[in-house]
């Protein structure tokens, strides 16, 4: 006799006897011969399919898991009846003595060893069920009914998909946790690229506006179209507010028209450039260099957010928070953005809520001084 | 070898194709590599899918070889049976 469970299964089916079947081969002369033994027959196929072909199953299933394979759970399956299996169906093909047995319910052994015309089945099944023939290792001949209930526990099958659904979807959870990790470094890494991006693209409009500024400060007064064509390179930069101040700011020479144009530069209401606006306007002839007030810092983290052009309250703070690193993207955000949007635009950096409260707060405060201090200069 | 006895692959090929996979069968219990790690694959297992289709149709491929295996084995316990049928019937 051999009997065979494969471990792969329906997919989707759950992993429950009455959803396998085993390849049996018996000996022909037994099923003819003995009707006696097709009971122990079916009882050890039973018995196998329980205790050898569930694990069988679930060892296939835990290496394809661990080949990265998935294996989807309990879609909807009916239960198949087992209500009329006979004791040994019939062969795979006529005269063949390949017999595929279905797997029955959990719990069903104990109808099968108490037929009603057999009482003493318990006692005779090991010793017919053990010809010499078998080559299958039993796990035991002992009947294993007694780990079940005398009758199928519709309960306990309940109780039995419920635990395979909740093991299912926890290997769900984890699977969806996983992949949410990776979603979120995703996410970052992106951000990072868009403000590395956005810092690049900054460098060089203001590298192009220093170079069109010098091209028209050296060029004669019919370059005044060049620093129009520059405005297209920044899409993102055209404050109303400040053009009216740039009407309002006296026209001292052509260098300083076309300086004020540049929104890099110019930008005399906004608040992250205090010292460049006072610069601009108190003393014209520092404006060649804005670098000026990097020589006075000592820190270079420090340098790197003073020349990003932020008031001192935003300075002040983001040196006390240890946020230099977003002193780049916090200038580009201010200088890009009207102060209505600061608040949505910062939630780009994946700071905490009172963080970036506090960080908005500085920033109004500059610009409140920022306001103040360009309206007594204009006065 | 057989060129000059025509249809003898067809008539017997059931045998052959029987012949073949006793062939490469031989001695696998006792090759020292049957032992499996926990929770892997045995090495043929990766054998037989390198080879084959995925989807259904290797399926089906894969299918048909355990298939002519079991068939296989079952005949060859079908010949041991019926070479100890009698003592069998003397312990019964």
């Amino acid at each position: 006799m051999v009997i065979h469970v494969e471990g792969a299964t329906i997919p989707g089916a759950p992993h429950l006897p009455e959803f396998l079947k085993a390849d049996v081969y018996l000996p022909p002369h037994l099923v003819d011969e003995r009707p006696e033994c097709h009971l122990p027959i079916a009882a050890m196929v039973q018995t196998f399919i329980e205790e050898i072909g569930i694990p069988t199953v679930n060892r296939y299933i835990a290496a394809g898991r661990a080949f990265g394979w998935t294996f989807p759970q309990n879609q909807g399956h009916a239960m198949p009846s087992s209500q009329n299996l006979a004791l040994i169906p019939p062969p795979a093909k006529i005269g063949s003595a390949h017999y595929i047995f279905r797997g029955r319910p959990y719990g069903s052994l104990s109808l099968l060893a108490s037929p009603p015309q057999q009482s003493n089945s318990d006692q005779r099944q090991p010793m017919t069920a053990s010809p010499t023939l078998t080559t299958a290792t039993l796990p035991s001949s002992q009947p294993t009914d007694r780990h079940f209930p005398a009758e199928p526990d519709p309960i306990e099958f309940a109780m039995i998909n419920a635990a395979e659904k909740i093991v299912d979807l926890e290997s769900r959870l984890e699977r969806a946790a996983l992949t949410e990790a990776e979603y979120v470094q995703e996410i970052t890494n992106l951000r990072n690229e868009l403000a590395e991006t956005y810092a690049t693209l900054r460098q060089q409009e203001a590298r192009l506006a220093e170079l069109a500024e010098n091209m028209s400060c050296r060029g004669s007064s019919s370059h005044h179209g060049s620093p129009s064509s520059s405005y297209r390179v920044s899409p993102f930069t055209t404050p109303q507010p400040s053009k009216g101040k740039h009407r309002a700011v006296p026209n001292a020479s052509q260098c300083h028209t076309s300086v004020a144009q540049f929104p890099q530069l110019a930008y005399v209401s906004n608040p992250s450039r205090p010292e460049k606006a006072l610069n601009f306007s108190a003393s014209p002839s520092n404006h060649q260099s804005p670098e000026t007030p990097r020589r006075t810092k000592p820190k270079q983290e420090v340098e790197s957010v003073v020349s990003s052009g932020l008031g001192p309250a935003t300075i002040k703070f983001i040196t006390t928070h240890n946020l230099a690193r977003f002193g780049q993207i916090i200038s580009l955000i201010v200088k890009n953005n009207s102060p209505t949007k600061w608040s949505a635009m910062l939630g780009v950096l994946s700071l905490s809520d009172d963080v970036r409260d506090n960080l908005l707060n500085a920033l109004t405060a500059d610009l409140e001084r920022g306001e103040a201090r360009n309206q007594e200069i204009t006065v | 070898m057989l060129s000059d006895q025509r249809g003898v692959f067809t008539r017997y090929q059931q045998s052959f194709l029987a012949s073949d996979l006793a062939w490469f069968a031989a001695g696998a219990s006792e090759d020292k590599m049957h032992h499996v790690q926990p929770n892997t694959f045995h090495s043929l297992f990766g054998v037989s899918r390198e080879n084959t289709p995925t989807g259904v149709p290797g399926n089906k491929i894969r299918a048909g070889v355990r298939q002519h295996l079991r068939q296989l084995t079952f005949d060859l316990v079908h010949s041991i049976i019926f070479l100890s049928l009698s003592s069998v019937n003397v312990n019964i």
